[in-house]
């Protein structure tokens, strides 16, 4: 309660505040259409243009390729949203939680235990560098030095060998297909959608928004601005954890070099799907489309045989693309 | 406006951060704190990093050979940068340590060249391995020991024709080729390797997995296997590891590997879950730990006769016994790459160098 009246507060003081919110809300409302816009179109290029693309079976592929991704890339919308830029520790959490994983499963944990220890590994991974961050450090650094210590650790449990899981208790985690569709495809969607409701509807959504905003003016009305970075980096911790349970579990072992350029992916969905870096603007949602329409464009690509070097080229190129034109946006809008 | 609040607790965070950082340096690179001792030399290898499986038992292999021959050794890792692998190298030679032997592994190999004549420049012994050194460049390196990756996808092709002559289920005519990331020249040369000693099987396409591993083989191999599943009747895709992701992608678009299509990989891994259920036709020994003891060897036998003899020279595939340390090396130093059929019992027996298929290929 006291933080909504300070929520209310935050309002109360700034008349052009409640239009502010207003225009944000359309602002989100907006990139979101823009980015369905840029999905459709690529679609309807790419059904023309490209056989065995406009198919049902193409599609499911390219959510589940998604998935990865946008799994990551919801954990970090919330960081970009809290007005902490990035948390490039996610790939190497994801690896130590792939390996942690796949460790606890090779000496007979049992699956619930291995999924409980593993999650709260990541969890708690998220919160300290969550912590560290609301206590002020620079966010890049801070996960720059934990994402060193991460892929450290990881290599260290895995001793630079696969490690098998031994048990097929997890396979259908990683190669089950509830209703035909892939399970890292249903968390996606799950997800995406649970994602958003926060940012919409929740005390912590709010929160998170406003302090990305205008961090001084929350932290004046008495707004705990620390725990909108505590909460964003422990959930994209949870996040890095699902996907390094669901890699190991996909293939039966797990080894300290998967997830290679992850962070790379994740910051461009974040930057394609037009959320504000300067915090405060965005939503989950874009950054979940965001990384469909990469994967989008990637499986385009990859259809016409294109190498490893243009398709990076070109998702480098929509990025700037992007960032360039939300940003004009923006300022024509201010 | 933003503002960030700076609190007293900020030297203390700057503080942990630092001490933060130095362990994990510490953690990612522990090749680069060697103990020295009194020896034969120091030998300094530079190469990309130890947290992948392959390379880590390559430093095993050449961590084990440098003691047994009384030579210290320090292992540079790059993060699969060239551009950090150049500054490495300026630094090493700006240091003005006392070294016997320089090992040479490129990250991108063209790329790498400059640095590879700056090490030639001061007069030490650099030994080129696992990436077959590049054209024009023969007079910066002495000697290369290591992997053949024509030879390794040769073997690779051989094993899959064999298969395709026994199946009873399968026609062998067209399939896919997916490959290590484009600039990595082992990759090429892989490609290059198979479909010369397979002239007879119709490549569909070549696809660039962009990685090494089973999770980029199956990211790539589930969005293109749908377009050509009706033609496939064989894959190759220059590692096991590779192996495992295009195997699962087949499976999902309902295609059974060793029955419906032919799958071989050619490098062993620590999985043989694949290779066991005979959805690999089988699988090469291309041992990292024995490159990384035949590198250390071969500076060893220089240092020992001052002479490389002309030529290229496959080490024997003996199943009991290491070749010996004596002798000069040759301008090109093959390990042996043997096949291995997909049964227990094929796994059971097999030997090389006294060593076991597990050890071999347990990375």
């Amino acid at each position: 309660m006291k933080a909504m009246r300070a929520v209310v507060g935050i309002f109360a003081t700034d008349r052009n505040t409640e239009g502010e919110a207003r225009s944000q809300a359309r602002w989100r409302r907006a990139a979101t259409i823009a980015m369905l816009a840029a999905i459709a179109a690529a679609i309807v290029v790419g059904g023309i243009t490209t056989p065995n693309f406009l198919t049902f079976n193409n599609l499911l592929v390219v959510i589940r390729n998604a998935s990865i991704t946008g799994i990551v890339a919801l954990g970090m919308s919330y960081v970009t949203l809290s007005g902490n830029l990035f948390a490039l520790s996610a790939e190497e959490l994801a690896i130590l939680s792939a390996c942690v994983f796949a460790w606890l499963m090779h000496a007979q944990f049992g699956l619930l235990a291995s999924l409980a220890a593993t999650l709260l590994l990541a969890a708690a991974s998220g919160a300290v560098q969550g912590g560290i961050i609301a206590l002020g450090a620079d966010p890049i650094i801070t996960t720059l030095a934990f994402g060193a210590l991460f892929r450290g650790c990881a290599s260290l449990v895995s001793e630079n060998k696969n490690i098998a899981l031994g048990s097929k208790a997890a396979e259908w985690l990683g190669t089950g297909r509830p209703l035909g569709v892939p399970t890292q495809s249903w968390a996606f969607v799950i997800l995406t959608l649970a994602a958003w409701f926060v940012i919409e509807n929740t005390r912590f959504g709010r929160l998170l928004l406003l302090t990305g905003a205008n961090r001084a003016a929350a932290t004046a009305t008495g707004l705990r601005v620390g725990e909108a970075a505590l909460v964003a980096v422990t959930l994209l911790g949870i996040g890095c954890g699902l996907v390094g349970i669901s890699a190991a579990a996909q293939f039966g072992l797990a080894a300290a070099n998967l997830f290679a350029g992850l962070n790379i992916d994740v910051v461009a969905a974040i930057l394609v799907g037009g959320i504000s870096l300067r915090g405060g603007q965005g939503s989950p949602i874009q950054a979940a489309l965001g990384a469909t329409f990469i994967a989008l464009m990637q499986n385009f690509m990859l259809l016409h045989d294109l190498s490893t070097g243009v398709r990076m080229t070109v998702v480098g190129c929509l990025v700037a693309a992007a960032t360039c034109a939300f940003h004009a946006l923006q300022r024509s809008r201010a | 406006m933003t503002h960030r609040s700076h609190g007293p607790n900020h030297a203390v965070l700057k503080g942990g951060l630092a001490a933060l950082a130095v362990a994990a340096a510490f953690a990612v690179a522990p090749g680069a704190q060697e103990a020295r001792a009194d020896g034969n030399g120091l030998i300094v290898v530079f190469m990309p990093p130890g947290t992948d499986n392959y390379l880590a038992q390559w430093q095993v292999g050449a961590r084990d050979k440098a003691k047994a021959l009384g030579y210290d050794i320090k292992i540079v890792e790059n993060s699969r940068d060239q551009a950090e692998e150049d500054s490495q190298v300026q630094q090493e030679i700006a240091s003005g340590e006392k070294v016997a032997g320089y090992i040479w592994w490129p990250f991108v190999n063209a790329a790498g060249v400059g640095s590879l004549r700056a090490l030639s420049q001061t007069g030490v012994p650099v030994i080129a391995t696992n990436q077959f050194p590049v054209k024009g460049a023969e007079k910066y390196w002495l000697a290369y020991a290591g992997v053949n990756d024509f030879f390794n996808a040769q073997v690779a092709a051989k094993m899959l024709l064999k298969a395709c002559k026994e199946s009873k289920t399968v026609k062998c005519d067209k399939g896919l080729i997916f490959t290590f990331p484009a600039g990595y020249s082992a990759g090429s040369d892989r490609r290059k390797g198979f479909i010369e000693a397979a002239p007879e099987l119709k490549v569909i396409d070549t696809v660039d997995t962009g990685g090494f591993m089973q999770q980029e083989g199956y990211k790539v191999a589930s969005q293109v296997i749908p377009a050509h599943k009706k033609d496939l009747s064989w894959v190759y895709t220059e590692n096991d590891s590779l192996a495992t992701g295009v195997i699962q992608a087949l499976k999902e678009n309902g295609l059974q590997p060793g029955k419906d299509v032919l799958v071989v990989g050619g490098t062993c891994h620590g999985d043989t879950t694949n290779l066991l259920a005979g959805e690999m036709v089988g699988t090469g020994i291309q041992a990292a730990y024995l490159e990384g003891a035949q590198s250390v060897q071969t500076i060893y036998k220089y240092l020992a006769t001052k002479k490389v003899e002309d030529g290229e020279v496959y080490l024997p595939a003996d199943p009991d016994k290491p070749p010996p340390d004596e002798g000069a090396p040759h301008k090109y130093n093959f390990i042996p790459n043997p096949s291995v059929g997909n049964t227990k019992e094929d796994l059971d027996k097999f030997r090389l160098w006294g060593m076991t298929f597990a050890q071999l290929c347990n990375y």
